[in-house]
């Protein structure tokens, strides 16, 4: 199968505003991938024109190997979208099998269908009623559901977890995990610990143009720097301490809280170099909570926004 | 904010002043006055002596009102379901067209049968009104129901294609009410200078509709179907453009 999702110099301006501003991206099949990007980078403008909502200014995109609002994508892309609301007055379940039966499922099988997406996302409590009359929350779960039906190919997650609380945040988020593993999801989000934790692949965009796009693993790799999470006692300078090892360039003193650093280093053999902080730390008696190769992803994709700037 | 209103005002009309209409209608002064306001004695006595009058006056009263009520019936078909992004769940099972063009349908077929009840209704009151045979007043009645939704049609589209672009259906509606009223000043207007400025509108062919003729039917409905068209490729065009 080729790419799932293609765009060649991609643009969309809404009056003089460009949204998105000639972006080339590429994403392939069978991973978990996160689009992030800062307020206005394009990110939900991008989702709109890949499930045919908008049509772009200019430019070429194409969603499993076809044009957006094609009839054969039908039923094989879905979206979860962010602020989107479903029919008023007509019950969450029979717009639910009404959606099932649009992919082409017999009454029964539409049933079947709907009870097994209201399960999964353990909404069928409240799916008997009106969507005016649920909470945010319970909204998202059904919108979730609905994006189920029929084991899309592909589905197109729009901020997933943003305005929930944080156990229902968490819950969704475990939800996505679970469902990485069976379907192929993008999900754009603010929320960089959440991408973190649910995709492996990651495109970053800003001001319409994709900045990078590579796999979770490979982006952090790409800094040579450790986080560490530890307690120094005050009379002891770490930047002293450290800086008897060769390999290690700056110190940074993260958030100046003197519990988190940044160290950088001018090495290929990272193992080893941690084995010598490790052992240098230890010799001094200090507390190490967390330990872990490259920055923070929050960091990591602020740098590379601020770089590309 | 169509069945209600619909079905409120024929209660009214068939409870309360089809009666007094008819035998109104009948008289001298009735034939006198339907002739004034249509400008043909013929078609005045055509309607009320020969015909069912209740049936008539069904007809005119019905293709009189028939833009206010498909202005009620068809103003939100797409509007706020845009807006509200409801459209998006089912973008993502059917295309624009299938969208598009089923509200249309489904519009019709409310219209149809809201006509269809009425028009048995206005003959059931024939029946007791009038002193025809039943076979006069079921032909007459059908012939009355398939004007009046043949009639309706181009209403509808119209509303389709405003729709398309209203955002909400209180501005669909008035976005409706005000292009039939500039479109009714602009025939008016021009009528005298150019003849076929009453045709800018399906309004123009309600003479028509009324005196009905065999010899016209064709032309009639064929200009009907032609305003349909022109309404919902229309509204077609914008629906297919606009972002949902």
């Amino acid at each position: 199968m080729g790419d799932q999702i293609k765009c060649v110099s991609l643009t969309k301006r809404f009056q003089r505003i460009n949204a998105l501003d000639g972006l080339d991206l590429e994403l392939e099949i069978n991973q978990t991938t996160g689009i992030v990007g800062p307020n206005g980078a394009g990110k939900s403008t991008l989702f709109a024109i890949l499930c045919g909502f908008i049509s772009p200014t200019s430019g070429k995109v194409h969603v499993l190997d076809h044009v957006p609002d094609s009839s054969r994508i039908k039923g094989k892309l879905s979206l979860l979208p962010q602020d989107a609301s479903m029919f008023k007055g007509v019950d969450v379940v029979t717009q639910l099998k009404h959606y099932a039966r649009l992919q082409n499922f017999n009454g029964k099988e539409a049933s079947k269908e709907v009870d097994h997406v209201l399960t999964l996302v353990q909404a069928k409590d409240f799916a008997k009623q009106f969507p005016e009359r649920l909470s945010f929350g319970q909204r998202k779960r059904i919108m979730l559901a609905q994006s189920l039906i029929g084991k899309p190919e592909l589905i197109l997650m729009d901020e997933p977890t943003s305005g929930l609380d944080p156990i229902a945040a968490n819950e969704v988020r475990k939800l996505l995990r679970d469902l990485g593993n069976e379907y192929s999801v993008i999900i754009s989000s603010h929320n960089l610990s959440e991408i973190e934790d649910i995709c492996s692949d990651i495109a970053i965009l800003d001001k319409g143009k994709l900045v990078t796009h590579s796999s979770l693993t490979e982006l952090k790799r790409s800094n040579k720097c450790f986080s560490l999470e530890l307690e120094v006692p005050s009379h002891v300078h770490l930047s002293e301490l450290l800086n008897e090892i060769s390999e290690i360039g700056q110190i940074e003193n993260d958030n100046n809280n003197m519990k988190s650093w940044i160290i950088h280093y001018e090495t290929d053999s990272a193992e080893q170099l941690q084995i010598k902080i490790l052992s240098k730390l230890g010799e001094r008696g200090i507390n190490i909570s967390e330990f872990k190769k490259g920055k923070a992803l929050a960091d990591e994709i602020s740098q590379i926004i601020k770089n590309n700037n | 904010m169509f069945v209600v209103p619909y079905f409120l005002f024929w209660y009214l009309m068939f409870d309360n002043f089809l009666l007094l209409a008819v035998e109104w209608l009948q008289s001298t002064e009735g034939i006198i006055f339907v002739s004034w306001a249509s400008q043909d004695e013929n078609l005045a006595s055509e309607l009320f002596i020969d015909r069912s009058a209740s049936l008539s006056i069904y007809l005119l009263i019905s293709i009189t009102l028939a833009p206010l009520f498909i202005l009620l019936a068809a103003n939100n078909q797409y509007s706020s379901d845009m807006t509200s992004g409801a459209f998006r769940f089912l973008l993502m099972r059917s295309t624009r067209a299938e969208i598009y063009f089923s509200r249309f349908i489904s519009v019709s077929l409310l219209v149809l049968i809201c006509i269809f009840i009425t028009s048995l209704w206005a003959s059931a009151q024939a029946l007791i009104n009038d002193e025809d045979t039943i076979e006069v007043i079921t032909l007459f009645g059908l012939q009355t129901f398939i004007l009046v939704f043949i009639y309706s049609m181009p209403f509808i589209a119209f509303m389709s294609m405003i729709s398309s672009f209203a955002r909400s259906g209180l501005s669909s509606l008035f976005l409706g009410m005000l292009s039939y009223a500039t479109l009714v000043t602009i025939s008016f207007q021009f009528k005298s200078d150019i003849s076929q400025a009453i045709y800018i509108i399906p309004s123009g062919l309600k003479s028509y509709l009324i005196d009905i003729n065999t010899e016209n039917t064709f032309i009639l409905v064929a200009a009907l179907f032609a305003y349909t068209l022109l309404y919902l490729v229309s509204g077609w065009y914008i629906f297919k453009s606009r972002d949902i």
